[in-house]
């Protein structure tokens, strides 16, 4: 394998994965100013007499707190439910609504949004029906194409297939089409 | 601002000196450079500054697009070096060290008409 | 695209979520410890945890000026700064990781230099002009050390993708040989953003 393409294949898995760097930012400067005020804390404590004895007495109210029971099931709850956002987030890919492929000279990656309206006006043109009676989902591996129909006028389902593949492999993918005809069709 | 003296000067060739301004300097590898490049003369940006005893010239340029087939690039780049190089010690008698080239926007390159 | 190193973000995650994951055990375990009705292997992992614990917290350090102090208090101060400057200097390499520039050659004659602009004016002319282009732009990253362009393209609704892709195929030919070496290009076919939709998507030509 080339190095561009092994640049390229690396370039594509990150861009078809959330980077999490929203999170990832809220959780550090949360524990930054966390920290920083901690040992904003410290220093003060060691400095000043009556803020040591002021904190030493809530510390204590606070610990009285903590025998009760109620306090250390909620908060111990709440962090594990946190942490565990957290790790979810970590580990899960977090796949983005893109597909991608690599061409000789390029990678090419392209949004489901832009294929969805591609093969809805494909559909559209090829089956005859308004483009506003045609709503395309796209989805990881198949495409789902759902037609209302004008009264009295059939839909064929295979013209629409045809159109969703040949849309796809128009730009070098493939997806499994599904067609859906809505029983009840508008009149005009 | 310096002063030269011809290197072979020969009884009887009359005696002076030549200076160039700092600006005069400039408008001069400006003035390579635009003929080097094939770009207007608004369009180049030239700094020089003293590198260890020599010229160092740094010149930006935009890049000349020629609608048919043309040199790329790197290579462009290379020859404005020479010719700024060349230049500069052949008009000027400077020696130049270095010449960092940026290529910023472009410059299309229209055919002339012959009427 | 961005040029952001992406595995420190989840490691990040990662490592919050275990410790704040132990600090909810702990938590936990207290309130069980509390009721008295605790399993014995909870009560006998708390005192083991207890005798570590105040064998360490007896432990002193001698530092000359201003006496002994708890050797706890050294530790936990110790990683607090640590902590709080790995958070600051993660933070700071949080960048877009955009590169002003495209390509750059150095040679014994000096530095030769491309800049974004180059790529965008040659790249998106040919595109922006078509019909069936409502918007395109061209970046420049650098990542994991290499040079890489981003050449986004908003399509109109309903135009045909292969054309637009093969029109720029095209135009990054042209581009390779302008610039005369092959840098990686991302051809990105994206969806409409917010700044699209001030653009008309009727043209007049």
């Amino acid at each position: 394998m080339t190095n561009e393409q092994v640049m390229y294949r690396r370039l594509l898995r990150r861009e078809t994965h959330a980077p999490r760097t929203v999170p990832a930012v809220v959780v550090a400067s949360i524990g930054a100013v966390l920290l920083l005020a901690l040992l904003a804390g410290g220093v003060w404590w060691l400095v000043d007499e009556a803020f040591r004895t002021e904190a030493m007495r809530r510390i204590d109210g606070v610990a009285v707190l903590g025998q009760q029971q109620a306090l250390p099931w909620g908060i111990g709850a709440g962090l594990a439910l946190v942490a565990l956002v957290l790790v979810a987030l970590a580990v899960l890919p977090g796949r983005r609504a893109r597909r991608a492929r690599m061409t000789d000279r390029t990678a090419l990656l392209v949004d489901d949004g832009v294929l969805a309206d591609s093969v809805a006006a494909s559909v559209a043109r090829r089956t005859g029906v308004d483009r506003g009676r045609v709503s395309v989902i796209v989805g990881r591996r198949s495409v789902t194409v759902r037609i209302t129909p004008t009264s009295g006028v059939p839909v064929d389902p295979a013209a629409a297939e045809s159109a969703v593949v040949e849309t796809l492999a128009g730009i070098g993918f493939t997806a499994e089409p599904r067609v859906v005809i809505d029983t009840n069709g508008v009149v005009a | 601002m310096s002063g030269d003296r011809g290197a072979d000067a020969v009884e009887g060739d009359v005696v002076g000196t030549t200076t160039f301004t700092a600006r005069a300097l400039q408008r001069l590898a400006v003035g390579i450079a635009h003929d080097a490049a094939h770009v207007a003369v608004r369009d180049v940006g030239v700094q020089l500054s003293d590198e260890r005893g020599t010229l160092r010239i740094t010149v930006t340029v935009p890049a000349a697009v020629a609608t048919g087939a043309g040199s790329n690039l790197i290579e462009s780049g290379e020859e404005l070096r020479r010719g700024l190089i060349e230049g500069m010690r052949r008009l000027a008698g400077r020696e130049v060290g270095t010449v960092d080239v940026r290529y910023s926007g472009i410059h299309r390159k229209r055919e002339k008409r012959v009427r | 695209m961005n040029a952001t190193n992406r595995g420190m973000n989840r490691v990040l995650l990662f490592c919050t979520g275990a410790v704040l994951l132990i600090a909810g055990a702990a938590a936990l375990a207290a309130g069980a410890l509390s009721t008295g009705a605790a399993p014995t292997w909870l009560r006998g992992t708390a005192s083991a945890a207890a005798d570590v614990w105040s064998s360490i917290a007896g432990l002193t350090w001698e530092i000359p000026g201003i006496g002994s102090v708890s050797v706890l208090i050294l530790i936990a101060v110790a990683a607090l700064v640590l902590l709080t400057l790995v958070l600051i200097a993660f933070l700071s390499s949080r960048t877009r990781g955009r590169s002003k520039t495209v390509l750059e050659v150095d040679t014994p004659g000096g530095r030769t230099v491309v800049d974004r602009s180059v790529a965008d004016a040659v790249l998106t002319a040919a595109l922006s002009s078509r019909p069936d282009v409502l918007s395109a732009r061209a970046d420049a990253y650098r990542v994991r050390g290499t040079r890489a362009l981003e050449l986004a393209v908003v399509v109109q609704p309903g135009a045909s993708l292969g054309a637009v892709v093969a029109a720029a195929e095209g135009a990054i030919r042209e581009w390779d040989a302008l610039l005369g070496a092959r840098i990686p290009i991302l051809l990105h076919l994206s969806d409409r953003r917010w700044r699209d939709a001030l653009r008309s998507t009727t043209r007049v030509r």
